[in-house]
């Protein structure tokens, strides 16, 4: 499939994902006849709609992208722009095994880093994770180890901003003073005790190794 | 006060109250609008004596000097409020500030309620204002409404008191506030913890990126607060405002700043744009339905613009925007000893030790409360004060003027006597119990100490509908109920605030009943004591746990900042305990009185016996208790502990012919179950009407009543089937 038409792909399985419609005329004529030529998507009631196979390709595609993001933004520790620019381009070379790879190094991230949601692949749903993961959540830390938040997912706002009004933000560093039965938690200089269902959503890059001075 | 309009500085205003000078100044003065009765904001004075342009119907007028000298105007004060994140010492900084004593304590979230006072900055009257703890603008809790409403009310000067340590998350509302056009003076407090944490901040540098005055404090030592008056007094008299920081980019910070020309300030925009429910009733009525609409439309278009939600957009460019500002000031080294109270805090979550520590706090607490008040202080003063003096002595001096059958004798030294028993029952026993136990709070609430107990009590409060943040009022609760039914407050969601009342109405005795019960219970074998203390606890669990499943609502996150441990100061520890102790006093007196006063009355009038024999039934049959327990229950509605020391008077009773005690073991369980469980004194019941409504307090009222009677019954039942005698 050519770049340009995977752009296309993709939009299409946003827009899908989001629930909105695609009028016929707001994508140009030699794209659509180039998708439905490949039976990646068909036109009903003057709409566009994708075919299984046009949203299992756009799907693939979104998720390259935005596990490429996540690359990016938690490894390499890029910037917002660049990160989008490098992205783009990542999505149309990626093969799925290095997809895979890359997914289970992250410990199979489910939000980019702009907080939507990656959609899952293969390596995902049978969650054995051989290797030791970078990036986990919180609650994988043992007493007395220290992570760096990498990102906050929760679908509750009101949790998310408060989280982040105690100081927790992607790039402080947390330490951990006791994991049961409720964390106990320290960022900068303020100590929070919170719920471990709370601590799953924090998602942090595992810093040092534990030691027994602190 | 009469001013003359010349005397206000640019921003003040003040309603017209006369016009001094000959008519035709009048006329030519009504023309533009200002006459008496009209408020008049003065917009700018020049520094020449050239003439001061003002504001009056929206309308803006230039008034020369000499006829704005005519112009006398009254003015009210201009409003000082003061704002920061939990527990960073606001209510201290208010305390020097006003002069006036507001309760400061070592635990997140205690000013619940706005606190207002009167202080002079630079020599004028200003109303200060102590808002409860906010962490951020768009709020998240009732709390933080608050104090949003009361900015977007106006506030003259916006005093921002922030633990120097923790200067991150405080630069959050920093920020916002700058955002939101307000006056803000910046006092960095709790400046010696952070030297001990090998905190420094270039606070020149901070004051000069902000562009506002910053001041170091040590509040409880009163260091730096000389400097904060007199920065608090520059801003006061200056007109200029701080700049508006830049912090929102792209797409969002275009709309922040196309939607701000409409809206008051940037802020407001944010808080619009982040669909804030709670602000569209100001908005709608401060500008108007078009604005609403436009802001509709932006809103909208920028929801298509980006895939999260926009409140998310905003809190990530704010805290790029921190950080900058804080990466440029803030350097810790880390100190090369740790303090003793960093030490010990660490000590009180570290798994090893934090059972064996809490075990021993739980230990010296009884030791004070249960030993020295409960136990040593209630003796002398009943025994060695009043029964051995106090009272034979007022009897004796009394008995020269009245035989012992005058009734108003009867009245106030007779057996339901106001002073032989009302006042020597509130002062003898329940003062000792509820003083010391209001020390020992106040320590461990100075300390630091009780927010950590929320790290193990969260779970098993979960069971019960309940959050770890419960604790507060739970404990508060054993020293008195109607205290700990208004700290319920502090809890977050409808939900969790009813539980938690319910849950303190009935199963957990205030300090002087648990007194008064200790007494019961002291001659009994453990056996008994176990049965009363299980079915007491059982209740706890059963109606918690039904409620949770019962009563709709959300619960709330578990996100709860634990304080550091620190050395309370004596000074307010003995101050917190003297208010408090005030306070339960004057609540508490006037119920003795009144209740010594009521059974003095149904005594005399034979009502006590017809209410005897009404209650009978229910007293006799069902808790098996003797029919004369029935004033115990009337007494314990006006007071629970009122109710417990009737028991005990009657238990400490020996019959004469056969020699026992009028009420034997297994009575004295039921009836101390039953009164446990029994309604809270009247005060409580008054505070939960207030705080949960007519209808929900009425409705826990007689719930509390028919569970308590039922409960007691059951365990009557059961001891008599059972032949068991305790």
């Amino acid at each position: 499939m050519i770049e340009q038409l995977e752009e296309v792909l993709e939009h299409l399985w946003i827009k899908k994902d989001k629930g909105a419609e695609v009028k016929m005329k707001s994508v140009r004529d030699e794209d659509l006849s180039a998708l439905m030529d490949q039976g990646l998507a068909e036109v009903v009631n003057d709409r566009v709609v994708l075919t299984t196979k046009g949203d299992e390709g756009g799907r693939g595609i979104v998720r390259r992208h935005r596990l490429a993001e996540r690359l990016l933004h938690d490894v390499l520790e890029m910037n917002d722009t660049e990160i989008h620019d490098q992205a783009c381009r990542f999505e149309h070379i990626l093969s799925p095994g290095v997809e895979e790879n890359i997914c289970t190094l992250l410990g199979h991230p489910k939000v980019c880093p702009h907080g939507t949601p990656i959609p899952p692949g293969p390596c995902c749903e049978e969650r054995r994770i051989k290797a030791k993961s970078i990036v986990v959540p919180l609650t994988d830390l043992g007493v007395g180890e220290k992570g760096i938040v990498s990102y906050l997912h929760t679908k509750r706002h009101p949790r998310l901003h408060k989280l982040m009004s105690f100081g927790i933000v992607p790039g402080l560093t947390i330490h951990v003073h006791r994991t049961s039965p409720s964390l106990v938690i320290q960022v900068g200089e303020t100590t929070i005790a919170l719920e471990r269902g709370i601590g799953e959503d924090i998602f942090v890059r595992r810093k040092g190794r534990k030691t027994g001075e602190e | 006060m009469g001013l003359s309009l010349v005397e206000l500085s640019a921003g003040r205003s003040g309603t017209v109250e006369s016009i001094d000078g000959r008519s035709n100044l009048a006329r030519w003065l009504d023309e533009k609008g200002v006459r008496k009765g009209t408020l008049v904001k003065v917009v700018s004075v020049p520094s020449d004596s050239g003439p001061m342009t003002v504001e009056v119907d929206g309308k803006e007028v230039e008034l020369g000097r000499g006829m704005a000298d005519k112009v006398i105007v009254s003015t009210s004060p201009r409003r000082l409020v003061l704002v920061g994140n939990p527990n960073v010492g606001k209510s201290v900084i208010f305390s020097h500030l006003t002069g006036q004593y507001a309760v400061a304590s070592n635990y997140p979230g205690t000013t619940v309620e706005m606190l207002c006072g009167n202080g002079t900055i630079g020599g004028e009257e200003f109303e200060v204002m102590d808002t409860p703890g906010t962490n951020s603008l768009v709020p998240m809790s009732e709390d933080e409404a608050v104090t949003r409403d009361i900015l977007l009310e106006g506030a003259d000067i916006v005093l921002q008191v922030v633990d120097a340590k923790n200067l991150r998350r405080s630069l959050v509302l920093t920020l916002q506030l700058l955002s939101m056009r307000q006056p803000v003076v910046l006092a960095l407090n709790m400046w010696d913890e952070a030297l001990a944490k090998g905190v420094s901040i270039d606070t020149e540098r901070l004051s000069q990126l902000l562009g506002i005055p910053v001041v170091i404090t040590v509040a409880p030592e009163s260091k730096g607060i000389f400097t904060l008056r007199r920065r608090l007094a520059e801003v006061a008299a200056s007109d200029v405002l701080p700049p508006t920081p830049d912090i929102y980019r792209g797409a969002a910070g275009k709309a922040v700043e196309e939607l701000s020309e409409l809206l008051s300030s940037p802020q407001e925009a944010v808080m619009a744009l982040s669909g804030d429910a709670t602000l569209n009733e100001h908005l709608r009525k401060v500008h108007g339905k078009d604005t609403m609409l436009q802001l509709k439309n932006v809103r909208a278009r920028l929801e298509e613009e980006y895939t999260r939600p926009l409140a998310q957009v905003f809190d990530t460019s704010l805290q790029r925007k921190v950080s900058a500002v804080h990466d440029q000031v803030y350097r810790q080294e880390l100190p090369s000893t740790t303090s003793v109270e960093e030490q010990f805090s660490q000590l009180t979550f570290s798994p090893v030790t934090a059972i064996p520590i809490l075990l021993a706090v739980m230990f010296l607490v009884y030791q004070f409360v249960g030993i020295v008040g409960a136990g040593f202080l209630v003796d002398f003063l009943e025994t060695d004060v009043f029964d051995a003096h106090i009272i034979p002595w007022l009897q004796n001096t009394a008995l020269l003027f009245v035989p012992e059958t005058n009734i108003v004798y009867d009245f106030f030294l007779g057996d339901f006597g106001i002073i032989s028993m009302g006042l020597t029952y509130a002062i003898a026993i329940v003062l000792p119990i509820v003083g010391t136990f209001f020390i020992t709070f106040g320590i461990l609430e100075d300390s630091g100490y009780l927010p950590r107990l929320t790290i193990m009590v969260n779970r098993v409060f979960r069971e019960i509908g309940l959050s770890g943040k419960a604790i507060l009022p739970i404990v508060l609760g054993f020293g008195c109920g109607t205290m700990a039914v208004l700290t319920a407050r502090i809890l977050e969601t409808r939900k969790e605030r009813l539980i938690a009342t319910l849950l303190i109405a009935l199963a957990i005795p205030c300090s002087a009943q648990l007194g008064v019960m200790m007494g019961l219970l002291a001659g009994l074998s453990t056996a008994a004591l176990t049965v009363a203390f299980v079915t007491v606890l059982l209740q706890l669990i059963i109606v918690g746990r039904l409620a949770a499943i019962v009563i709709p609502g959300e619960d709330s996150d578990f996100i709860m900042e634990l304080p550091p441990i620190r050395r309370p100061f004596l000074r307010n520890i003995a101050l917190k305990t003297w208010m408090r102790t005030k306070w339960f006093l004057m609540e508490a007196i006037p119920l003795f009185i009144l209740g010594t006063a009521l059974l003095f009355v149904l005594h005399h009038t034979g009502g006590l016996e017809i209410l005897e024999n009404a209650l009978q039934p229910v007293v006799s049959s069902m808790l098996g208790l003797p029919k004369e327990t029935a004033r115990f229950f009337l007494m314990g509605f006006i007071r629970r502990d009122y109710g417990a020391a009737g028991f005990l008077d009657m238990a400490r009773t020996i019959d004469p012919v056969t020699g026992l005690s009028l009420l034997s073991n297994n009575q004295i369980v039921v009836a101390i179950v039953t009164l446990n469980l029994f309604v809270p004194c009247i005060a409580a019941f008054f505070v939960i009407l207030k705080e949960q409504g007519r209808w929900i307090g009425l409705a826990i009222f007689a719930f509390v009543i028919i569970y308590s009677v039922l409960v007691g019954s059951v365990l009557n039942a059961l001891l008599t089937l059972t032949g068991v005698s305790l």
